[in-house]
Order: structure tokens, then C-alpha cells, then sequence
């Protein structure tokens, strides 16, 4: 091999890691300096830990129970949402697992990313007047978002504010939670989704395309 | 110290670029064309100019666009919200171990060289590669680079073959693989209703122009890049709102009936 610029550019030599460090025979691995095994594992429950991931601290028991409340109204996606009717195609063709994962996951993001960039945009001054793009008629979610909220003592005065629209009212809560940054909101609602699209993609058998409906939804094909 | 990952794939030189050992700009800019590099960036065959031809009109053979096509459905559901890349990405992701698209095509070139190896020495090398066959069927095995999706549809064979046998010879490429293959689905329609697909042609011209089995997915799945790319780029331009969404009048639910959990109970 002749020479290469990439061998002349002025790079550290590791790559730096700054909020797992990685377990070895020497020691377990650290989340945010918490012992991931010997403090985080017998003591705080899989969605305190995802909260920690996101935010760097250990949350308070109102801000837990905010979001297991969030993530379990957000989780039920249906073969109506892209993510899944995609999911359970890929399985219908054969897809490998690790495939579905990927297909799953990327979906499931393009939605919390658009979800989120609409919220984010529009929600303009929390103390003021609800935007209207954020507000429209309830169907029923946030009344019961709310009242699981309250069963929890976790009360969200702000959802009382107007008729939110389900999106706009999760993300609220998941705002209430801590989560403000888009990459916090869009991880948290990709991974309250995740396992629900698998569970429905793997509930359906490879190989059976010809129980896929193929003409829906319609296309219109035309020449010109 | 680490050990170092040991590749000829080739690097980033002093205002050049190196590909498996050849100067880009010195020699395979000019000398190769895209798809030609491309077969040198696999470490495949180093195809003539005849050669590369027929490789970029298998390509065109191979079109089939339609949004419907069920690996095409998964790049619009993808780019539906307006990512084009998303819809690439879940597509290509997608057509690890399926069952359609380039994956199977290992599969259908290992049958080819399967029925070079029946057809060998044979005095009538359609009816030993029919014989091949045969004992694999009564065995229940799924054979590769047979079989036509849609004919329930009245697809009554794969369009594409004619095309791709048209691609090797026009320009005088077609080799032993392509005419064994001609050969046996002559027979076929008079022993089984087996009928060999676009998959199988497509595998046995690539191993004509010298590609080894293994690398048949990753040459398809670069010639389906047409396709994969616009689909997603029309979908992420549409933005469908019923892909987003499928109408509810379009799910039906046919899971477990509404129950309720012990701790609601209490």
C-alpha cells in the first residue's frame, strides 16, 4: 500500500466513551458511574435505568411513573401503523429476526421523529395558550391518560389545559417526565414501541404471502 | 497492541483512490464501467467490456418496479413520513434471509452449479438434470430458482427470462450455466408443473460471467438498487397518509378478547 491521508490526520488514538465504561475481568460496566450489576440491577427496575440512560440521573418515583404510564399508552402500535404493517411483511417474505429488529426499529423511529418535530415545532410557550395544531377533538386518550396518571398520583396539570391532541399529550408527559431533547423523546417513544411490533410481526408466518393483501392500500397506477 | 483487520478492498491515497489494488484514477476510470467496478470492488470477476454490458442490461432486464411487489411495499412504509432513506434502509435491511428479493439468490446459483454437476458427462444432460431434480422434489426439499409468484394472478411465466437470456446474447456472453438451464426448462413443461423463475436465469449468467454463488445476492441486490431507490424516493416525495395509517376498515383484529389483568381485578 502507498501512503494514505488518513494515516497523516491528527486523531486520538481511542475512541472515547462517555457514559458506559465497558466491563472487563477487572470490573463490571458502569452506566452514568452506577454499577450496572451490583447497584443498578437488584435496585431499580428496567424502566428507572432506561431513564437514567436518557438523562444521565437517577429519576424520582413521580418521574418513573409518568413514564411507565407514557410508554404503555404509547406502545400500542397496530398493523395500521407503518412500523408494523412493514414488520409483518418483511415476516410474511421470510426476514430474518435480526432483520425484523432493523425494520422495526427504523420504522418506529421515522414516526417518533415526526411526531416529535411536529410537537417540538408547534408547542411554542409552555405557559401559553395551547397552539392549535396541538389541539383537536379527544377521542377518548387523553381522559384516560390522564386518568392512569392519576392512579398513580402522578397528575399532569398541564394535559387539563386543552383538548390535546394524543401525540402532543404524550410527549407532554414524557416532557414532564425530563425528556425535553428530541433524541430523548424519540428513543423513549421507539422503545415503548419496539416489542409490541415484534410480538405482532412474529405472530404472523413466513412464507405466507398469500395471506398478505396485497392491493391494500390502493394504488393507482398510471402511465403518465 | 491491536490486531489489525487485513483487507484489499483498497483505501484513500494522495489525490487518488486505490480499488482492490487498481489506481481509480489511473486504472479503472476510462477502463471499467461502473458495474464493472463494482464486480472488481467484490473482488469478482474483472469483467471485458462485452461482459459489463450484458451485466448493466441484466440490470434493466430485471426492472420491476411496481410499488406492490412485497419487498417494494416495505420501502414505501419506510419513506411514507418523508425519508427516503428510511424507506432505503428498511427495505435493504429487510431482505436478509427473505425468502424473495437477492437473498435467495445463493440458492438459485447453487442449484445451477447443483445441475452443471448432474448434467456432467451425461449423454442427455436435460434428462439428468430433470433426474436431479425429481429426487429433490419427492424428497420435499424447496428448490431454489423455481416456481413463478403471481401466477395465481395469471402470471403465467417469470417476464424477465426472456430478458435476460436476451442480455447474454446480444452480446455473445451466454455460457454453459444459461444453455443447461435453457435446456431443462425446455423439458419441464412436458414432466412437471415446476417452472423455473427470473432467479435462476439471473444466477446462471451471473456464474457465466464468472461471479461465484456467493457473491449473486450482493451483484442483485446492486442491480435492485433501481428499484429500491425509486420506490423510497417516491414514497418520502407522496408521503402517503394511508401508509402511515392503514384505514381501520383495512386491519382486521383477530386476536385474544378483551380480559382483564389480576391487578385490575383488585
Amino acid at each position: 500500500m502507498s501512503g494514505s491521508p488518513i494515516d497523516s490526520m491528527p486523531t486520538p488514538e481511542t475512541l472515547e466513551a462517555r457514559v458506559v465504561r465497558p466491563g472487563d475481568a477487572k470490573g463490571e460496566p458502569l452506566l452514568h458511574g452506577y454499577g450496572v450489576q451490583t447497584d443498578l440491577a437488584p435496585h431499580y427496575a428496567p424502566s428507572e435505568q432506561v431513564l437514567l440512560s436518557l438523562l444521565g440521573e437517577l429519576p424520582e418515583p413521580v418521574q418513573v411513573r409518568r413514564f411507565q404510564v407514557a410508554s404503555a399508552f404509547a406502545s400500542a402500535v397496530s398493523a395500521r401503523d407503518a412500523s408494523v404493517h412493514a414488520a409483518i411483511l418483511a415476516r410474511r417474505y421470510g426476514s430474518a429476526t435480526p432483520a425484523l429488529v432493523s425494520v422495526a426499529a427504523i420504522v418506529l423511529a421515522e414516526r417518533a421523529r415526526d411526531e416529535v418535530e411536529a410537537f417540538l415545532e408547534l408547542r411554542g410557550d409552555p405557559g401559553g395558550e395551547p397552539p392549535a395544531a396541538l389541539v383537536g377533538v379527544d377521542d377518548g386518550f387523553v381522559a384516560r391518560l390522564r386518568d392512569a396518571l392519576s392512579r398513580v398520583e402522578a397528575e399532569l396539570p398541564v394535559l387539563a389545559r386543552a383538548a390535546w391532541r394524543p401525540t402532543a399529550a404524550l410527549c407532554l408527559t414524557l416532557e414532564a417526565v425530563g425528556l425535553s431533547e428530541a433524541w430523548q423523546l424519540e428513543t423513549a417513544l421507539t422503545l415503548a414501541r419496539l416489542p409490541v411490533v415484534m410480538a405482532e410481526a412474529m405472530a404472523h408466518e413466513p412464507g405466507d404471502l398469500h395471506g398478505y393483501p396485497i392491493r391494500q392500500p390502493p394504488f393507482e397506477l398510471h402511465d403518465d | 497492541m491491536t490486531d489489525p483487520i487485513r483487507t484489499t478492498i483498497g483505501y484513500a491515497a494522495f489525490d487518488d483512490n486505490v480499488l482492490r489494488g487498481r489506481s481509480v484514477r489511473d486504472e479503472v476510470f476510462g477502463e471499467h464501467t461502473f458495474l464493472g467496478a463494482f464486480s472488481i470492488a467484490l473482488d469478482g470477476p474483472v469483467l471485458n467490456a462485452a461482459q459489463s454490458r450484458a451485466l448493466d442490461d441484466l440490470g434493466v432486464a430485471c426492472i420491476a418496479i411496481d410499488p406492490r411487489i412485497w419487498p417494494l411495499k416495505v420501502a414505501w412504509l419506510g419513506a411514507c413520513r418523508g425519508s427516503p432513506w428510511a424507506g432505503a434502509a428498511a427495505i435493504t435491511a429487510s431482505l436478509a434471509g427473505a425468502m424473495v428479493g437477492p437473498h435467495p439468490g445463493v440458492h438459485a446459483a447453487r442449484t445451477c452449479v447443483a445441475l452443471r454437476e448432474a448434467a456432467r458427462g451425461a449423454g442427455a444432460p436435460a434428462e439428468a438434470m430433470w433426474a436431479w431434480l425429481r429426487a429433490r422434489k419427492d424428497a420435499g426439499e424447496r428448490i431454489a430458482g423455481f416456481g413463478v409468484p403471481g401466477r395465481s394472478g395469471g402470471r403465467s411465466s417469470d417476464e424477465r427470462i426472456a430478458l435476460i437470456r436476451a442480455s447474454m446474447e446480444r452480446h455473445e456472453v451466454a455460457g454453459e450455466h444459461l444453455r443447461l438451464v435453457d435446456q431443462l426448462t425446455a423439458l419441464l413443461p412436458t414432466r412437471t408443473g415446476m417452472r423455473a423463475n427470473g432467479a435462476l436465469y439471473l444466477a446462471a449468467a451471473l456464474l457465466d460471467l464468472g461471479f461465484a454463488p456467493e457473491q449473486d445476492p450482493m451483484v442483485c441486490v446492486q442491480l435492485f438498487n433501481l428499484m429500491i431507490w425509486a420506490n423510497a424516493h417516491e414514497s418520502s416525495r407522496l408521503a402517503p397518509a394511508t401508509l402511515q395509517e392503514l384505514p381501520a376498515e383495512l386491519v382486521t383484529y383477530v386476536g385474544p378478547p378483551r380480559r382483564t389483568s389480576p391487578r385490575a381485578k383488585r
